[in-house]
């Protein structure tokens, strides 16, 4: 061999070497095997699409959900369920998980939410505003007071007492029928007709939803504006996966998603 | 000769006696024993206890639980029993095909039973318009509650009951029959009380089964506190954000089952040692 070609060699080898070295490099920046998100149940359909949208930027991470009632969700964490990230539905129980000393870091609002009432399609009660929540007889589905959309939705009651009387909220939880333990819960209430109206998060009224429901909105001057906020928890067993999760979801391509769910993303 | 092992508990079957036998019993017992006890652990140490029992959640859903499981009790012993009579005392084509369907809500998963039970008694199920008509919503009602509990409960009570009048010789119903007592008379006063014992476990088990009634009951009554909130569903929605009450109301459903199995086991021991003597 000639002293070029020893050269050729020599320097085809480091190469090859920077190459190998370097992809894996590479690869074990990637963030990779399986990370377990808790997530509100309204968030159902969205991230089961940001799962979809993840895969693309990242093959190798395997993302696995736990959609319940938020506060559901934190008291699985207390009693040592393992999850990476916690997404709540709102600060409450993302403090409870805070002062449990289930997350360390500083939680992030991904998203915003509102709430929209829903009637069956054939509407029984003829409820075509939100003041015939008071309607007597027309029976009412909320999710319980622990329940984010719960909390929301008595927020909202007590925040129309200002313009339709001081009892407006005891007027409307006097037709309660049913607390239920998450929103998706209302929602097939509803759908089924068993209720006449239930409160609900904007997001969850689907095209597929629209089918059996028909929607009341709720005046802005009164409606709340849900922050969702996301962390991974303090005991992530794959904290990688955990930060490329939460950064997807803040991303672009993430907001996207979500807004394409009826959410308000946080850029708006 | 039965009655030999009975007085010889001691003389235990060979198999019995080998370790083989007895680890495997031991983590059995252990599995079963274990759980009950952790929760009694749990709650023994906490403070408040007689406090947590006064609250309105707890004793809302105890009054409910009660209201509503003594009431299904006696909608399974008003149906349950006719039909556990013509099931013992029958044998017509197709018995063991509706024997298997009677069970069947004793082994669906509750969800299910929720589902059937939506489905059937809700305002777009299969008896929807007839109730609306009559101006009846069952759904959201203690009475769906009911509902629930005996769909799942009575299937326990006819089982027992059946097995219970099975065991009476239809020779001594015929001659009280022949002495004068009108079928009625004869009913209740001799095939009743011969079959008393399993009459009576079978309406212990329907009634516990009925308390502690949960998945059916969320989906097809759900949940409202003083209206169908029971013990099982407070204790599903105290996990969420009071562990104690949650604890407390777990000991209750515990403690009360436990006393009426063992006092009509033991009750009916005492009688069948009696027919022995």
């Amino acid at each position: 061999m000639t002293w070029q070609g020893r050269v050729a060699a020599v320097l085809l080898g480091v190469m090859w070497w920077i190459g190998v070295v370097g992809h894996a490099g590479a690869i074990a920046s990637q963030p990779s095997g399986e990370v377990v998100v808790m997530a509100a149940a309204s968030l159902t359909a969205a991230f089961t699409d940001v799962a979809r949208g993840i895969r693309d930027a990242h093959p190798r991470l395997d993302v696995v959900y736990n959609f319940a009632g938020s506060q559901a969700l934190r008291a699985q964490l207390e009693q040592g369920a393992v999850a990476d990230v916690f997404a709540s539905a709102d600060d409450t129980q993302m403090q409870l998980a805070l002062d449990s000393g289930l997350i360390d870091e500083p939680p992030q609002i991904f998203v915003h939410n509102t709430l929209l009432i829903i009637v069956p399609r054939d509407n029984p009660s003829h409820a075509t505003s939100f003041e015939h929540l008071a309607k007597p007889g027309l029976k009412l589905t909320l999710a319980g007071p622990q329940v984010p959309v719960g909390r929301y939705s008595r927020e909202f009651l007590q925040a129309a007492q200002a313009d339709h009387g001081t009892d407006f909220s005891v007027r409307v939880l006097r037709n309660l029928v049913s607390e239920e333990t998450s929103v998706k819960q209302v929602l097939v209430k509803v759908q089924l007709g068993e209720a006449d109206a239930g409160i609900v998060y904007a997001s969850d009224v689907s095209e597929k939803a629209l089918q059996d429901v028909g929607t009341v909105t709720i005046p802005g001057a009164y409606n709340r504006l849900a922050g969702y906020p996301i962390a991974a928890t303090r005991a992530a067993r794959n904290p990688s996966g955990a930060a490329a999760f939460i950064r997807f979801v803040l991303s672009p391509a993430g907001q996207a998603i979500l807004k394409a769910h009826g959410f308000i993303p946080v850029t708006e | 000769m039965p009655n030999h092992r009975r007085r010889h508990p001691r003389s235990w079957p060979l198999a019995g006696r080998s370790i083989l036998w007895r680890v495997p019993a031991l983590v059995a017992v252990t599995f079963l024993v274990l759980p009950l006890l952790a929760i009694f652990l749990k709650v023994l140490p906490q403070s408040h206890l007689w406090h947590t029992l006064q609250e309105p959640f707890v004793t809302h859903a105890l009054r409910t639980s009660l209201i509503t499981s003594l009431s299904s009790l006696v909608l399974t012993v008003a149906f349950g029993t006719p039909l556990a009579y013509a099931l013992a005392r029958r044998r017509v084509p197709g018995t063991t095909l509706l024997d298997t369907l009677l069970d069947l809500p004793m082994v669906l998963p509750p969800t299910v039973a929720g589902v059937a039970l939506l489905m059937t008694f809700g305002r777009r199920g299969l008896l929807g318009p007839w109730l609306d008509a009559l101006g009846i919503q069952v759904v959201f009602t203690a009475a769906a509650v009911v509902l629930a509990q005996s769909f799942v409960s009575m299937p326990l009570y006819v089982r027992s009951a059946q097995a219970g009048f099975r065991g009476v010789d239809p020779e001594l119903e015929r001659v009280a029959y022949t002495l004068g007592y009108s079928t009625t008379r004869t009913f209740l006063r001799v095939t009743v009380p011969l079959a008393f014992p399993a009459l009576l476990s079978g309406a212990v088990m329907a009634w516990a089964r009925a308390l502690g009634e949960f998945g059916a009951t969320i989906m097809f009554a759900g949940n409202l506190t003083g209206r169908t909130q029971t013990m099982p569903l407070a204790i599903y929605i105290a996990m969420e954000s009071d562990l104690t009450t949650a604890l407390v109301l777990a000991t209750l459903l515990i403690i009360v089952p436990f006393g009426c199995l063992f006092a009509t086991r033991f009750f009916a021991r005492r009688r069948s040692y009696g027919t022995y003597a």
